[in-house]
């Protein structure tokens, strides 16, 4: 019996520099292309979905690695998410738009940022939505830096998440209150809108950058915290500083995500409360905490779901999604309660295998059939 | 002992209270480089919680603690690691999803010193430390016999190993005092007698000073240089491996007052 399990698992791979490098291009390549694609399609709805997976993976990324990487449950991440947003707004209606419109008439602002037709974003309307964002994020990541130091050495677990709970209830209020009119007074940055382009080229910048993160001694050091603190204390690991980092960083990235979230389309504060805290959990619970590719793959499939299959759906359900996220949430826990991806990261290594496994798979089965027609 | 050799670990009139309870008691110790100290006592005498003294996982009462002549007694447990000390704990305490390799190539961090700006564009300083850590890492695994595991999980090694594999962690640290805390605890004879030579074998090879916390009778007197008693948190003898078997205060400790 043994024996016959051996023979039909296939052997670990181990792929060559030269093989990664170029999967790795053609892997580029081929995102650029669909990107490009989705950016030129002529349906309304295909670059919305593919721009708000986008801005939703960076912003579930950067939650995944505090509560997957770090260990710590945080429940206000979406007030970090509001801050971006927030900070690009201001931006965008207050700095930027009325800068311009000292030195020209609307019309000219718009032949700056958008060519003849109007929908596609001019050099100069690309370089304020990139230069807003990078501003969101290092502002935001001050933020989760200042709550970061306040919380962390004090609390850590189930006061932690509450506590990072009411910090994103206060953003929220924070913002409904000091911009009383919401976000549509002034609108100038929705009509800046981002290309599909835009947001997949932030997305593969996040998911560099979070992995080189993640490889370094730093992520090693945030990796054994959530292990086991102690030890990693005792093994010359400042473990409160690494937490703040950590948390630093993750805020960062949030920032981008709002930051990018602006240019999007106009929301209300309110969309930005615990609601989007527990959504964007979901996203990173459902894929694995602690695998940044089981992100990747949960929060596509669950924002097509939301789009293209709960659309179809009665409107019991269309209109209240969330009915259909509990009992996914429900069935992963069930049935397979580390998600898709446990803490697994892809490798190239780990694809390649994949592909054998599938292949051994398909042999298998075809063998089964020809004996089945056999006898 | 030997006058000539530097101290490593001077520890003066250490006590610790919680709440009612005083779990260490004015405790003394001076540790000398290259020896190794056993530190025995009934369950519940405060050989845990000295030991957490010593790390800085605990805040002393009242003393002072001086580690290779630098004092300790306010730094945090990360900073003390920096002076030299390294510690094994008495449930093993490995980063369970991380691979072996992995494991002992955190505590390398005290010795790296790239920020993120070298993490975002691998830098030279980036890639020189990371190799370096590497191969220092694999070359202790080696000395441990542990390198053929270096890619599997750290919780799939046998519980001998994985006791080994804590102190190669220790080691990793560049550790001039190496704190055991009961090491042979679960292990069969067997795994002992291997678990003293492996002490003996990195005494030898990085002249290292090591203080040892062992219910096992047999383990501490047959390696120890000398041995503190400790009871209810007090020091009630301390002498070598022979006068503390004959040692009536010891016995009393141990066995109770006929």
């Amino acid at each position: 019996m043994k024996n016959k399990i051996k023979k039909t698992q296939a052997p670990k791979k181990h792929v060559s520099k030269k093989t990664q490098l170029i999967s790795t291009i053609v892997a580029i390549v081929l995102f650029a292309v669909v990107s490009v694609l989705i950016d030129g399609s002529s349906s309304l709805m295909l670059p919305k979905v593919f721009n708000k997976i986008c801005i939703f993976s960076i912003a579930a990324l950067s939650l995944n690695l505090v509560c997957g990487n770090l260990g710590e449950l945080v429940l206000g991440h979406g007030g970090f998410v509001l801050i971006g947003y927030v900070v690009s707004y201001l931006l965008t209606n207050y700095v930027i738009f009325p800068a311009l419109q000292d030195s020209m008439a609307m019309s000219e602002i718009y032949n700056v940022i958008y060519n003849v037709h109007g929908s596609e974003l001019h050099a100069a309307g690309y370089a304020i939505i990139i230069g807003n964002a990078i501003i969101a994020a290092l502002i935001t990541a001050v933020f989760g830096y200042i709550v970061g130091v306040i919380v962390l050495g004090r609390l850590k677990g189930d006061y932690l998440a509450i506590v990072t709970l009411g910090f994103g209830l206060v953003f929220v209020c924070l913002v409904q209150n000091l911009i009383p009119n919401g976000f549509t007074s002034l609108n100038s940055s929705s009509k800046l809108t981002g290309t599909p382009m835009l947001f997949a080229g932030f997305l593969v910048l996040t998911v560099f950058l979070l992995t080189m993160f993640i490889k370094s001694r730093f992520g090693r050091g945030i990796i054994a915290i959530r292990e086991d603190a102690i030890a990693a204390e005792s093994s010359g690991i400042p473990v409160n500083k690494y937490k703040i980092l950590a948390f630093t960083v993750s805020a960062f990235f949030a920032g981008l995500a709002g930051g990018l979230y602006c240019h999007f389309g106009p929301q209300t504060a309110v969309q930005f409360n615990q609601d989007l805290s527990i959504l964007l959990l979901l996203y990173i619970v459902l894929g694995g905490l602690g695998s940044f590719t089981g992100t990747l793959i949960a929060t596509p499939l669950l924002e097509i779901l939301n789009s293209y299959v709960l659309v179809v759906l009665p409107a019991s359900f269309s209109n209240n999604p969330k009915i259909i996220y509990g009992i996914l949430l429900i069935c992963i826990m069930l049935f397979k309660n580390k998600g898709i991806m446990g803490t697994n990261e892809f490798g190239w290594d780990w694809f390649y295998t994949l592909l054998d496994k599938i292949k051994l798979f398909f042999k298998r089965v075809f063998k089964k059939r020809k004996s089945e027609v056999a006898s | 002992m030997n006058k000539n050799k530097k101290g490593i670990l001077k520890v003066k009139k250490l006590s610790i209270q919680f709440g009612g309870l005083k779990a260490v008691d004015n405790f003394n110790i001076d540790i000398k480089e290259g020896e190794l100290i056993g530190l025995i006592g009934p369950n519940g005498a405060g050989k845990t919680t000295l030991f957490n003294l010593i790390t800085g996982v605990y805040q002393p009462t009242v003393g002072s603690i001086t580690l290779c002549g630098q004092d300790v007694t306010n730094m945090n447990t990360h900073k003390r690691v920096l002076t030299g000390i390294a510690r094994t704990f008495q449930n093993i305490r490995l980063f369970s999803s991380m691979t072996v390799l992995e494991n002992v190539m955190v505590a390398n961090n005290i010795n790296m010193h790239y920020g993120l700006w070298d993490t975002v564009f691998h830098t030279k300083k980036y890639k020189q430390e990371e190799k370096e850590t590497r191969e220092k890492a694999i070359r202790i695994l080696k000395i441990f016999d542990l390198e053929e595991y270096k890619d599997d999980l750290a919780t799939s090694l046998a519980y001998g190993k994985q006791r080994k594999l804590e102190i190669a962690r220790a080691m990793m640290t560049d550790a001039k005092l190496l704190c055991l805390d009961e090491p042979a605890a679960g292990m069969n004879p067997s795994e002992t007698e291997e678990l003293m030579k492996t002490i003996s074998f990195i005494r030898k090879e990085f002249g290292i000073t090591i203080l040892l916390i062992e219910h096992d009778m047999k383990l501490v007197m047959g390696i120890c240089d000398w041995i503190t008693v400790i009871n209810f948190g007090k020091t009630i003898a301390c002498g070598k491996p022979d006068e503390i078997r004959n040692n009536h205060a010891v016995i009393v400790a141990y066995l109770g007052d006929d």
